[in-house]
């Protein structure tokens, strides 16, 4: 009996032993992963960082991307803007596989521009869009993912921007100040062209946060300016007579004209 | 925003707009930019600046809220350019209009408000010399969602309004019925006529009973420069039990104790604004007096009584 104890000890030792060892390789092992994890995360992209740390942590050659992106001219033949929306996929594709740690790999819907350019977005700003959020609910979940949405009314440099904005819009929301920077910044870029036809896109997607943005840009140009102007600026033409102009301006007169003139800006 | 435009860029550009997208961008500018900057610009832009969801609001307070008041917005030429607006307004809105915030109207535009403003909630149309009984009776028949009023400076309305307005408008919690400094004249005169000047109303009591009986809803009430006395006010206060703004800058013709005892019973009062001045010997002839300082209390001896 005592023999036969002795002998079992003997085996639990070795069993603790080897639990032991394992239990040190498994730890050494999650350790490897979780160096890993920290230097995935540290090149992601998404880690916020402030803008003096992120300038410094670039490398040469990011800088280098960085500048020559800046003088990226727009697309003007449907050749260019397909190669410049492909660009954009391909950065967005980038983006996504960049997630930072804990971070799910979200869904992804495909749209398909008017000049035959298919898109991959995360579902978020599909979400954004409330045209293609109604056409996803409208068929089943399985339809979407497999078969790319058609956007008959937007063309790739249009959607290209517009995703451009929802990410923007999410990282630059974490502050007021930072919103109201990056949507001043957004809309200097356009020129009146255009502001044009991304209002009339983000009119069709009935993509709300753009559209309020650009709505209260324009109008924000035409504040305090004459008819004169705002025809000239818009390059509308006056389709008035001259007869039917003077009656318009006598019947709707604007009560304050000539009134405290001197006061008035 | 970039100003310089693309070389082939034509009128056509900003044609292909939609009118959604119009709307959107006219929506955030003010009146005056809207009728000023953008009404004239072609034909489609005019289309789209009639649409009715633009015209919820009209409001051009704003405009008239200029330290020095222009003698010009008295005459009845400019009278007659807001009744133009007002009533272009009405037109175009097609019965949403629900907010009207203007000056210096008659009846003639305010007929057309009660014609065509089912839904109208807020009206203030202070001093307008020419809006009578006539256009505010109509007012309280046609728009029974009147919430707030301001008929203050508007010396042709009588008690008789006053009465139709509580009776036909049970969501009345608004009332605005301030005069003129009539104590102090001097700031008005040179702009307003002096005829209208002195016209003002007399009937006070009358004007506290016709709130008082048909008014019970109202929470806030102005009557700043009323010649209402103690009876006045204690109707009001008895018969408007849920008051929590009182306005009686001016009331020349209360005493602090009649405001005490009055108020007294307006459990839910917030706020009361008396009528906190001195007011000058020459109006009464107190020379004879000698000391001022004998009265220093106000309004607390019946010589203050007019």
């Amino acid at each position: 009996m005592a023999k036969e104890s002795g002998s079992s000890k003997i085996e639990m030792l070795e069993i603790s032993n080897e639990a032991m060892a394992e239990a040190q390789s498994s730890k050494i092992e999650m350790l490897e992963i979780n160096n890993e994890a920290m230097a995935e995360a540290q090149s992601s992209k998404t880690v916020t960082m402030k803008p003096a740390e992120a300038e410094e942590s670039k490398t040469e050659t990011q800088k280098i991307t960085d500048e020559e992106s800046k003088n990226v001219p727009i697309a003007a033949t449907e050749e260019e803007s397909k190669k410049l929306s492909i660009t954009k996929v391909e950065e967005s594709k980038n983006a996504a596989t960049a997630t930072t740690e804990g971070e799910k790999e979200e869904a992804k819907v495909s749209l398909k521009t008017l000049d035959g350019v298919t898109f991959e977005v995360e579902a978020w700003i599909a979400k954004e869009m409330e045209t293609v959020q109604a056409y996803i609910d409208d068929t089943s979940a399985d339809t979407s993912a497999a078969i790319a949405i058609p956007l008959h009314n937007v063309a790739g440099r249009e959607l290209a921007r517009m995703v451009e904005y929802c990410k923007e819009h999410r990282r630059a929301s974490v502050s007021a100040g930072n919103l109201k920077e990056f949507e001043e910044r957004f809309a200097a870029a356009l020129n009146l062209y255009e502001m044009k036809d991304l209002i009339i896109a983000a009119n069709y997607l009935n993509t709300k946060k753009l559209l309020e943005s650009l709505s209260r840009c324009i109008a924000k140009a035409i504040k305090n300016k004459s008819v004169e102007f705002v025809r000239d600026y818009f390059g509308v033409t006056n389709d008035y007579t001259t007869e039917e102009e003077a009656q318009y301006r006598e019947t709707n007169a604007w009560a304050f004209r000539n009134v405290d003139e001197d006061s008035r800006n | 925003m970039k100003t310089e435009t693309e070389p082939n860029e034509t009128e056509s550009d900003w044609s292909e707009l939609t009118r959604e997208c119009l709307i959107n961008i006219l929506s955030r500018l003010s009146v005056e930019d809207r009728w000023r900057g953008t009404m004239l610009v072609c034909k489609s832009w005019f289309s789209v600046f009639k649409e009715p969801s633009l015209h919820f609001v009209f409001n051009l307070d704003p405009q008239f809220d200029s330290p020095t008041e222009s003698t010009r917005w008295w005459t009845p030429e400019f009278e007659a350019k807001i009744d133009n607006m007002l009533r272009s307004v009405v037109e175009w809105a097609q019965s949403s209009l629900t907010h009207i915030r203007i000056r210096h109207c008659s009846d003639r535009s305010l007929a057309l408000v009660a014609q065509s403003c089912p839904n109208l909630e807020v009206l203030f149309i202070r001093s307008c010399p020419r809006v009578t009984d006539d256009s505010i009776s109509r007012i309280a028949l046609s728009c029974p969602k009147l919430r707030e009023l301001d008929i203050s400076y508007c010396y042709e309305i009588t008690h008789e309004s006053l009465v139709l307005i509580g009776r036909n408008c049970p969501n009345l919690k608004v009332l605005k019925r301030n005069l003129m400094n009539w104590l102090d004249p001097s700031q008005h005169r040179g702009i307003v006529p002096d005829d209208y000047l002195n016209a003002c109303p007399q009937d006070g009591d009358d004007e506290a009973a016709a709130i008082a009986n048909s008014m019970p809803g109202l929470e806030q009430l102005e009557i700043r420069f009323s010649k209402l006395t103690a009876k006045g006010l204690n109707s009001i206060c008895q018969g408007c039990p849920n008051l929590e703004f009182l306005d009686l800058s001016g009331c020349a013709n209360l005493t602090s104790r009649d405001i005490a005892n009055a108020s007294s019973s307006l459990v839910h009062l917030k706020e009361i604004k008396k009528p906190n001045f001195y007011i000058p010997r020459s109006v009464f002839h107190t020379e004879r007096y000698g000391h001022w300082s004998l009265y220093d209390e106000r309004f607390q001896t019946d010589i203050f009584q007019i």
